[in-house]
């Protein structure tokens, strides 16, 4: 198994990615994260030892710590391989109400930054971006449906679609949440 | 052609030359143009700096009547160009065509078979919104800025300053940013798109219109459901009905000089230009992509279609139905799905729709595809189970009998 890396990022917590799971194998011990406390195993930093001991589980409820943000207002939610796409609450006020979303082929690979389709709204058609690169393997028919998903609930059933990354590290430039909400602010002076 | 008089009026009045200007930054102003204003004092309202970072605007005028050129010279124009410093004003205006909306369905919108027996083209944008129908007697204005100046109102707003002032014409923009007159009727309907730095807000302007063109080209077929955005039909009047004699011309020199507006530092001038590969690298493949079937129709959103199909007598159960409501779904412009509308007790007949639908899969979905699954009904080989009478079954072609 591939580990993509392991950070600590606060005294009591350690957070390890690896590939090829379905699932994220994400281990936090921290107050303030949002996840439920998890069997606390505090791992030597060079092996990984924990494969075969942990516990496996799989994120249903979204983790919001898990998202990042890109400057156009995109956040992606990273599970395991798989990133999923949405425009974030300040796009969706901004758009106003969304009559159509065209979404993107399946199996079409993107870059980063390249124009993947558009959102509709008020006679506006706002092209969409490609946060990361990758291949799209799913995208959300509920929306295609009834786009006013998205301004009702843009990070949870508005998702936009799914695609598996090719270019893991791209993730990492991205804001998280705090680096996010700091831009908003900014901005808006 | 009246464009070229006015082309040689603009240069009269010593603006900018146009071999000058191919997607060139435009650096000083003419000194002729200076003169010209020189009656009109500069209110210094802002302070130095503010007016040296304020964008610069110019004018572009399209040599080209053609709609796939100017649509695919606007794409150009968004894609390649930074708003950073300035700010465009792009006049254009398109021989007899009409015009969809990026994520609209075309045989929803226009009677398709009127518009190829009149020969009048099919052109889809990439912007939001409805359908319109263009020809000589409108004008299309193009408004280009960055993503942050994006303001649609204020450029409908200065439309109608100057019909105000140069025609004394009493016009409004409303709610939904089309610009009304006489209370409830249309002259201008708006799109825009948006990308992440340049966005455009683009606008028609009907001076001197065919309206009765305009009602037969856009009377599509609306029994057809999909989540396509609709056009919201309204009832439209020309520029020349409130102000008989109005020319195209005339519309086109006062917009583009409110546009302009009074501050000489900030003006660049009318230019024309022409939306060849030669003008700007890169316009031919802009202007394919517009010409190609896969943006026409592979960009319509999903949609189904129920109709009446003939059937062989006999096919269904009661002897007198001689046809079936069929529903087609079709998405991209292909076809989806082929199904029965009501299909309770008629298992054999659902099956053999479902293997039309099969055999249909993947085939542009057009005005023919109807009776293509009449056809395949009627002489379909799985009919041979089904205990239709000999008198109704399909006359064989007669085959030679005399070598």
């Amino acid at each position: 198994m591939q580990q993509l890396g392991e950070r600590r990022v606060g005294r009591h917590t350690t957070v390890s990615v690896c590939r090829d799971s379905t699932m994220a194998r994400v281990l936090l011990s921290t107050v303030r994260s949002y996840t439920p406390k998890l069997s606390a195993l505090q791992l030597p930093r060079s092996a990984c030892a924990w494969k075969n001991t942990a516990k496996h589980f799989s994120t249903t409820h979204r983790q919001l710590s898990n998202y990042k943000y890109t400057e156009k207002h995109e956040w992606v939610a990273v599970d395991g391989n798989i990133g999923t796409i949405g425009i974030t609450n300040y796009a969706q006020e901004a758009l106003g109400d969304i009559v159509y979303a065209q979404l993107p082929e399946v199996d079409t690979q993107y870059e980063q930054m390249e124009e993947c389709g558009a959102l509709e709204s008020v006679k506006a058609a706002s092209e969409l971006y490609c946060p990361v690169s990758g291949k799209v393997t799913e995208i959300n028919a509920a929306v295609e449906d009834q786009p006013s998903l998205i301004n009702k609930s843009c990070y949870e059933e508005g998702w936009l679609f799914k695609l598996e990354l090719t270019v893991p590290s791209e993730i990492d430039e991205l804001m998280d949440e705090a680096a996010y909400e700091k831009f908003l602010k900014e901005s808006e002076e | 052609m009246a464009l070229r008089k006015l082309a040689s009026d603009a240069l009269a009045r010593g603006m900018l030359a146009s071999e000058a200007l191919v997607g060139k930054e435009l650096s000083s102003i003419p000194k002729a143009w200076a003169s010209t204003s020189a009656a009109v004092k500069v209110k210094n309202t802002k302070k130095t700096e503010d007016l040296k970072d304020a964008p610069k605007r110019t004018v572009f005028i399209s040599q080209s009547s053609d709609v796939f050129s100017n649509l695919a010279l606007e794409d150009w124009l968004y894609k390649n160009w930074s708003f950073e410093r300035r700010n465009v004003l792009l006049l254009w205006r398109n021989s007899p065509c009409v015009v969809i909306g990026r994520h609209q369905n075309p045989q929803v919108e226009a009677n398709l078979s009127y518009l190829e027996s009149a020969g009048v083209p099919l052109a889809r944008r990439g912007s939001g919104g409805g359908a319109v129908y263009h020809d000589h007697g409108n004008l299309n204005c193009t408004f280009f800025t960055t993503r942050d100046r994006y303001d649609r109102h204020t450029n409908l707003e200065m439309i109608c300053r100057a019909l105000h002032l140069d025609f004394g014409i009493q016009a409004h923009p409303n709610s939904r940013d089309d610009i009304i007159l006489d209370h409830d009727h249309k002259v201008s309907g708006s799109a825009a798109k948006l990308g992440r730095n340049t966005a455009y807000h683009h606008c028609t302007l009907l001076v001197n219109t065919d309206r009765h063109q305009l009602k037969l080209t856009l009377n599509g077929d609306k029994s057809i459901k999909s989540k396509a955005t609709a056009s919201t039909p309204a009832h439209v009047m020309n520029l020349s009905e409130m102000k008989p004699g109005i020319t195209v011309e005339q519309v086109l020199t006062s917009v583009g000089r409110a546009f302009l507006g009074h501050d000489q530092h900030l003006a660049n001038g009318f230019t024309l230009v022409n939306p060849t590969d030669e003008w700007f690298p890169g316009l031919g493949e802009l202007e394919a992509v517009l010409r190609s079937s896969r943006w026409l129709e592979g960009q319509t959103p999903r949609c189904t279609v129920t109709r009446c199909v003939p059937i062989p007598q006999g096919l269904l159960p009661h002897a007198s139905n001689t046809s079936l409501a069929v529903t087609v779904q079709a998405y991209h412009g292909l076809v989806e799905e082929v199904r029965m509308e009501d299909d309770s007790g008629k298992e054999g007949v659902a099956e053999l729709v479902q293997d039309i639908g099969a055999g249909l899969r993947g085939a542009p979905f057009t005005s023919d595809t109807f009776n293509i699954i009449a056809g395949r009904l009627r002489f379909s080989p799985a009919l041979t189970h089904f205990p239709i009478p000999a008198s109704a079954r399909p006359i064989p072609t007669p085959t030679r009998s005399v070598i």
